[in-house]
């Protein structure tokens, strides 16, 4: 059955068939939402509002998108409000933190070592790796973020992010060089690659 | 500087070729350039691992996430186009009104129709033709006496006499015909009595049925024959529950159920409504077809693990494992519905358990 028809029937009211869209791009819609918050209850709540959403202005979806595509951009757009109240919960929290004293911080690196020191039979190395790469992309600019997540994690096109994002291929292209030349940089001076 | 500008060029197109998205004349340009640039080569590698690593980052969603979303949503309702609906609705309501408006405003019925509606063709009355005969006897007898007295027949015994005398007279609750009735439709109906006790197939004079009789039941009884394939073992009494070690769960134990619906589903939960609070048990009932590792977790509406109840290999067969409603921790679980996951080998299946505690 193709998205369109599953739309009609779950418009039509027949709501079981919702479970197939959840179930057709609940990876692409986590795999986001994780890989762009870095927390996995986070991710989990977010992916969930956004099917709701998507559930809910299922009466507006005129097909003249792709269904993903449309998904996407409401993932794109849940997970910019998500962070962005992540990072102003965060702010509160650190201001708390600064005032009580900030002793016990401890940078990622050192954590890893920690982790190795007590438990010297696990190799932490792609872990270590991962969370490098992770707190790198964290530091690009979100539509950098995005860009990077959709094309290397999602694997979606040029022109797919292009409809996602609304820009002409020319623009994914250079706005994706852009990001890779900067995470690039930076995992170079990691001696990551 | 001019080179790097050039190669600048060229790395974008090297992206391109690394994307899978350049054509054959980028192609040829950038293995052109890559074979005399050790630069843009060595860029060409980079971003290769750079890709390879960022692709570690893919994630896979939980098992449980649409049964997450689908809970969800049922708190929800969708802004669907309502332009339909709504002149659905209207032709429902104008459909309606019309009804009610011929219903109430139609020319009286007269007295005689009402009488002629009058029914007595119950079942246990229409499979015996003794009684079919004499029912309709009683019908016309009915017709004829408010037919005669109409005024009389609607005020004293309006529709329901002959069905309420029937029954009267299957049950022997009612010993005389009641004063209301007219004196032709008593008589029409005692002798129907005999036929209908005749054809519920039983004597009034002995066995159970007097009793019934005597304690005003209905001499039918429902027989609880057993249904075929049902183990009456299968449940408590075959299976250890020691509840003092793991309150949420139980060992498995193999079962000797055979099942329909778990040949195909391959996993069922009997009573899937529960009250802890009763002493009441969900059972999952799975087979095992190859030797695979089984999982069963019980996860709340949010998604949250409630219990994990079992996680091993297990050999073929069918196993049953039990649920009372308690988490991990041996606490009981609020009210509310829980999602059992089931994952024989490669096949997950879903269900519920209702847990009620009024």
């Amino acid at each position: 059955m193709d998205d369109l028809e599953i739309v009609r029937l779950v418009k039509k009211g027949e709501t079981k068939y919702f479970e197939e869209i959840i179930k057709k791009y609940k990876k692409v819609v986590f795999g986001h939402s994780y890989n762009f918050l870095r927390n996995r209850e986070e991710a989990e709540d977010t992916a969930q509002e956004v099917f709701i959403a998507v559930y809910k202005s299922l009466g507006s979806f005129r097909g003249d998108s792709k269904l993903s595509t449309w998904i996407y951009r409401i993932t794109i757009n849940t997970c910019k409000n998500r962070l962005k109240q992540m990072q102003r919960l965060r702010a509160q929290t650190a201001d708390e933190l600064y005032e009580e004293g900030d002793e016990n911080k401890t940078s990622m690196v050192d954590n890893i070592k920690e982790k190795e020191e007590k438990e010297p039979d696990k190799s932490y190395a792609s872990d270590r790796v991962r969370e490098l790469i992770y707190s790198r992309i964290d530091e690009l600019t979100a539509e950098q973020k995005h860009v990077i997540l959709m094309r290397d994690v999602d694997g979606l096109s040029y022109e797919e992010i292009g409809r996602v994002l609304k820009l002409s291929v020319s623009a994914v292209k250079s706005k994706l060089f852009r990001a890779r030349e900067n995470l690039r940089e930076k995992l170079e001076k990691d001696d990551v690659l | 500087m001019k080179e790097n500008k050039e190669c600048l060029k060229f790395k974008e197109m090297i992206m391109e070729k690394a994307d899978g998205e350049a054509d054959a004349a980028v192609l040829g340009i950038v293995s052109e350039h890559t074979g005399v640039c050790p630069e843009c080569a060595n860029y060409e590698n980079s971003l290769i691992n750079m890709m390879k690593l960022t692709s570690l980052m893919k994630v896979e969603a939980p098992d449980y996430f649409e049964i997450r979303v689908m809970e969800a949503i049922k708190d929800v309702s969708p802004a669907f186009n309502w332009f339909p609906v709504l002149s659905y609705g209207a032709t429902f309501a104008v459909a309606v009104f019309a009804a009610f408006f011929l219903l109430y405003n139609k020319p009286s019925i007269s007295k005689q129709d009402m009488a002629k509606s009058v029914s007595v063709e119950r079942p246990l009355a229409a499979a015996h033709p003794t009684v079919k005969t004499q029912v309709a006897s009683v019908k016309a007898t009915i017709k004829q006496s408010d037919i005669k007295a109409p005024e009389k027949a609607i005020q004293t015994a309006p529709v329901v006499p002959v069905e309420r005398l029937l029954a009267a007279s299957q049950t022997q609750a009612v010993q005389a015909v009641p004063a209301s009735a007219s004196p032709d439709v008593a008589a029409a109906v005692k002798s129907v009595q005999p036929a209908v006790v005749a054809a519920s197939g039983a004597s009034i004079e002995n066995g159970p049925l007097k009793e019934n009789l005597s304690m005003g039941k209905s001499p039918v009884q429902p027989v609880l024959a057993p249904v075929a394939g049902y183990n009456p073992n299968y449940g408590v009494s075959k299976v250890d529950m020691n509840t003092d070690l793991h309150a949420a769960k139980v060992d498995p134990v193999p079962t000797q159920i055979g099942l329909p619906l778990l040949d195909t589903d391959k996993a069922i939960v009997a009573n899937n409504l529960i009250n802890p609070n009763h002493g009441d048990y969900a059972t999952i009932v799975i087979k095992v077809e190859e030797t695979s590792v089984v999982k069963i977790i019980i996860y709340d509406r949010a998604g949250r693990i409630v219990a994990k109840i079992l996680n091993e290999e297990k050999e073929p067969g069918e196993y049953s494992a039990f649920w009372y409603g308690k988490n991990d921790s041996v606490q009981t679980v609020s009210a509310g519905a829980y999602f059992v996951y089931i994952q024989i080998g490669q096949r997950v299946i879903k269900r519920f358990i209702i847990v009620n505690k009024n």
